[in-house]
């Protein structure tokens, strides 16, 4: 039948056209007039220094993305490189910025630069007290929760934003903010699984800073690894690897960590066994109570029961949970010691650069005998 | 004749407090940007450049897509609404916007899940579209088989709960910061759409109400049943495709752009109906193209009264506006399908 | 010369989606110019041959030729040029006026927009004048009483100019006057105006005296008659009437023979 053929192909060709135009971003290949030498780099980005600025790559910044962009740091009283491609090209150091996630504000801090910041969006669960009440004041620009306030945004005029995407609709945000002639530069420290490699991300934020800034952030990251090595072969040295499970179920489903994220890389480096690091990548998973209760029933310890702050949370949630060994002994611990008054929480902000301070943590719980003075500093004892 | 001039006069009003509700849309901002200001803007001269930036990059775009947005929305409602003979049909009645909704899903979150991710911006977009052009397409197949159009209305209501019920499992199996995300989608906004999307977007559905005003004949016809239409002449198994066909690209491509926008679609053939009295669709289309994008433009004014920076959802305010206004049609009718 | 405008042979109707016989080899035929009366009892397929007869109903076995063409083989277009119909459905959905509603019926002439040109609007000023709705021009359909919607149907259907009228049941809701009024009118348009009427009515006394031809459904026949038959036939009367009515000769009427 005529119009049923017609139909088909209109349907084949609007199919087609559509599909065809999707043509993947191609960056522009460089001239290669500059030599580069490598600075440090993880999975997600990689800075390298040429004699007139640093450029730095950000690689895979969301799940399933294969995009890389580049952004150039130069001094700002030097001129602009020319000859070099790059996303933006950022005049150092900065006298103001957006942050858009709590642990820009934790990267900042650690550098003591909080100061530069102009504008946050989505940071109202912020730990900071002085942060929280310059946005109340307005003496930091709010620039909304969910949506950018793009009118405010415009008019702030800052040198940068760190930005991220989470995904495919967060990164048309992106390119949005681009479109309002900011410089966006992508951080997806949350992308990183290793914890070194989540910390050193600050060097990335110090190069808004200068030169200066970026090797003294080195210096840090340096520090702060050493120590968290030296914890990791302290841990070593327990006799025992006691079983962790992780969570909180919501409605009847639990949904944990991977066993290749971040999360369960700590507990292994701390010498304890994280009961699902079999199952699964680094994304999040649902599991049914049932398995939760055959396979963890025994766990050693409990940690992050959500947002529990005593044992009773967790029974009002469910009545079940004190079937839990970890439960009845008393070995449940959550990261919320450190609540502002309006429930944010320091884990989010200033963890990031503290992996040391978290696996010593993990270590004084799990195996108390090898750091009996340590005074937990993230985590509290749920009672 | 005095209804004649009356409907002319009511359409002289309506072109007239569109450019009002346009102008009025610009004015009003986070940033307080006085009258002479917005004309020094207009004339290049531009006192801040920040100024400049904000109405060229963020109000003017908005504006224009408040505009599309309602009109196209309007008439993709209408068009349902006399096809099915239904007050309470929509543009998204025959799961349009869930297709969509399901394009978008699998790709923002299905990234972690099935490991896909395309980064481009126009990635959103495009899931939506083709997610709609599925549900459509489906429908397209079917209804050259149905003789019923109730049967293909049930039909549309199926699969757009089958998309529904399919977002859900992908939702359940992910983390609260891409829920989030979707949600943020699901909840609709008319900011952010560029320049070359927005040339895009007057071109299609430009084209599509120009068809849509082109199947009046039809729509007219319909309001008799099928079998008087029949007997004017009308072939109703390709009139039924073209406005379904119509109606979906009207609304499809705006859920692409802008999420899922309701209640526009269904109030306003409503508004219109009641407000000149007819059920001609030589009257009501060019109505619903006025009214919408008025109803559109207010809404958006009107979510950005609480002041500060705050803007709700336009959703949720188009449908504030709504629900009144349905209530009082019904209250005052007594029985909706009398006035229908 | 007489032209054979419809031709049914052999037709087996059964209801739509259904495989069980309303009517079975149907043989009628109808000429221009001429009125056929469709008789029947309730349920008897009165209504379902004329959906057919509209090409609004399928059928599967026999013919029905239209002007010596296949009844589906016509385009929608064309037929509506040639024939109208009104229906005993008369469910209109929204506001609409009566002249509005008049004026649909020259949508088979009008274009893309359906605008009324001078021949369209006299064509509807012409049948809302044959139809004597002046006084309800400017009302709205849902304001009529089922009478005069009746009368506003017939009014669309000859708006549309066909020389083929089919009407089921135009009288039913009518009072006697307007029965005699609309029965006139559709004499005075196959004798005056040449039209072919094809319409089924409950009074059978009163369209009897205007029809040429009769088509009586009973028990799933089709019995073709001219009204002559049926008055002077009692076993066709009997199938109609049932014991009561007879027509008696002396008095050229029917009377009610109740109670004797």
């Amino acid at each position: 039948m005529g119009s049923r053929k017609s139909i088909v192909f209109l349907f084949i060709s609007i199919f087609g056209t559509l599909l065809f135009s999707c043509q993947s971003v191609q960056q522009k290949s460089e001239t290669v007039e500059f030599s580069y030498e490598l600075i440090d780099s993880t999975a997600h980005f990689r800075i390298d220094r040429a004699s007139s600025h640093f450029r730095l790559k950000v690689k895979n910044p969301f799940a399933g993305s294969d995009a890389e962009e580049s952004y150039v740091f130069y001094p700002r009283d030097s001129a602009k490189p020319k000859g070099v491609s790059a996303q933006h090209f950022i005049p150092t150091p900065v006298n103001s910025l957006v942050i858009t996630s709590s642990t820009h504000l934790g990267y900042l801090k650690a550098l003591n630069k909080e100061t530069a910041i102009a504008g946050a969006k989505n940071l109202g669960y912020a730990y900071d007290r002085s942060f929280l009440e310059q946005l109340k004041s307005g003496e930091i620009v709010d620039l909304g929760e969910a949506e950018f306030n793009r009118e405010k945004l415009i008019a702030l005029n800052a040198d940068a934003v760190f930005a991220y995407a989470i995904d495919g609709a967060a990164y048309r945000e992106v390119d949005n903010l681009r479109r309002l002639n900011q410089s966006a530069v992508m951080l997806a420290e949350f992308m990183e699984s290793d914890p070194i490699a989540k910390a050193k991300w600050l060097e990335v934020v110090a190069l808004f800073f200068g030169e200066k800034e970026l090797a003294s952030a080195i210096a840090q990251i340096q520090a702060i690894e050493n120590r968290y090595y030296e914890m990791q072969k302290l841990a070593k040295q327990a006799d025992h690897k006691p079983k962790v499970m992780i969570g909180l179920p919501w409605k009847g489903t639990w949904y944990v960590a991977g066993g290749k994220s971040f999360q369960a890389k700590l507990i292994e480096d701390a010498n304890a066994e994280y009961l699902w690091k079999e199952k699964g990548d680094k994304a999040s998973l649902p599991l049914d109570i049932e398995y939760v209760f055959e396979h963890a029933l025994k766990a050693d310890f409990w940690m992050n029961p959500g947002p529990a702050k005593s044992l009773n949370d967790i029974l009002e949630r469910d009545h079940r949970f004190d079937a839990f060994q970890a439960f009845q002994q008393g070995k449940v611990f959550n990261q919320n010691r450190r609540l502002s008054a309006s429930g944010g929480n320091d884990y989010w902000e200033s963890a990031v650069v503290k992996p040391d301070v978290i696996l010593a943590d993990l270590i004084a719980i799990f195996h108390p005998q090898l750091l009996p003075n340590h005074e937990l500093y993230y985590y509290q004892n749920i009672e | 004749m005095s209804g004649r001039r009356n409907t002319n006069a009511l359409f002289l009003l309506l072109l007239l407090a569109l450019p009002l509700l346009f102008a009025l849309n610009l004015s009003v901002g986070s940033v307080d940007i006085s009258i002479t200001d917005l004309f020094l803007v207009l004339k290049g001269e531009a006192t801040k450049s920040s100024h400049e930036l904000i109405f060229f990059q963020s109000r003017l775009p908005k504006a224009f897509t408040a505009l599309i947005c309602g009109a196209s929305l309007s008439v993709s409602g209408l068009l349902m609404q006399s096809l099915f003979r239904n007050p309470l049909a929509g543009p998204y009645i025959l799961g349009i916007s869930s297709g969509a909704g399901l394009g978008v899903a699998l790709v923002v979150m299905g990234a972690t899940i099935f490991g896909i991710g395309l980064s481009a911006s126009f990635t959103i977009p495009l899931a939506a579209v083709l997610g709609a052009l599925l549900i459509l397409f489906i429908l397209f197949l079917v209804s050259l088989r149905l003789k019923d159009v109730m049967t293909l209305l049930i039909l549309g209501i199926m699969l757009g709960s089958i998309a529904t019920a399919i977002v859900g499992i992908i939702q359940y199996f992910t983390t609260d910061f891409q829920l989030k995300s979707f949600l943020i989608w699901t909840l609709g906004s008319l900011e952010g759409l560029s320049y070359a999307e927005l040339k895009l977007l007057a071109a299609i559905n430009g084209l599509a109400l120009i068809a849509a005003f082109l199947l009046n004949k039809p729509l007219n016809a319909f309001l008799l049943g099928e079998d008087y239409a029949k007997s004017m002449g009308i072939v109703v198994k390709s009139s039924r495709l073209f406005i379904i066909l119509i109606s979906g690209i009207l609304a499809g491509l705006i859920t692409a752009y802008c999420g899922p926008i309701g209640f526009v679609g269904i109030i306003v053939p409503h508004l219109c109906r009641l407000l000149f009295k007819s059920s001609n669709h030589r009257i009501l289309i060019p109505a619903a193209v006025l009214m919408g994008a008025e109803l559109l433009l207010l809404s958006d004014v009107l979510a950005q009264l609480p002041g500060n920076g705050v803007k709700l959802p336009i959703n949720s305010v188009s449908s504030i506006i709504g629900i009144p206004i349905i209530l009082w049609i019904i209250f005052k009718k007594r029985s909706i399908s009398k006035s229908f | 010369m007489t032209k054979e405008i419809l031709n049914i042979s052999s037709l087996d109707l059964s209801y739509e989606g259904s495989s069980e016989k309303v009517l079975q080899n149907v043989n009628l035929s109808l000429n221009k110019g001429e009125v056929l009366l469709i008789l029947g009892e309730n349920g008897s397929g009165k209504s379902t041959l004329i959906r057919a007869i509209s090409g609004l109903l399928p059928y599967q076995k026999g013919n029905i030729q239209f002007y010596n063409k296949e009844i589906s083989t016509w385009s929608k277009q064309d037929l509506a040029r040639r024939m109208a119909l009104v229906l005993t459905e008369k469910n209109i959905s929204g506001m609409l006026g009566v002249e509005e509603f008049v004026a649909f019926g020259r949508y088979p002439f009008t274009n893309w927009l359906g605008k009324l040109r001078q021949e369209d609007l006299q064509a509807v000023e012409k049948s809302i004048d044959s139809c004597g709705i002046q006084h309800l021009r400017h009302k709205k359909i849902d304001q009529l009483s089922d009478g005069e919607k009746q009368k506003v149907f017939l009014a669309r259907a000859l708006a549309q100019s066909c020389e083929c009228l089919i009407l089921d049941e135009p009288t039913t809701h009518l009072d006697v006057k307007n029965t005699v009024s609309q029965l006139k009118l559709i004499q005075s348009l196959s004798k005056e105006q040449g039209k072919s009427i094809i319409f089924s009515s409950h009074q059978f006394d009163l369209a009897l005296q205007v029809a040429d031809h009769l088509a009586l459904v009973v028990d799933g026949k089709v019995h073709l008659l001219k009204p002559q038959d049926f008055y002077d036939d009692c076993k066709y009367q009997e199938m109609l009437l049932g014991e009561a009515y007879r027509f008696d000769v002396k008095t050229n009427r029917f009377s009610l023979k109740l109670f004797s």
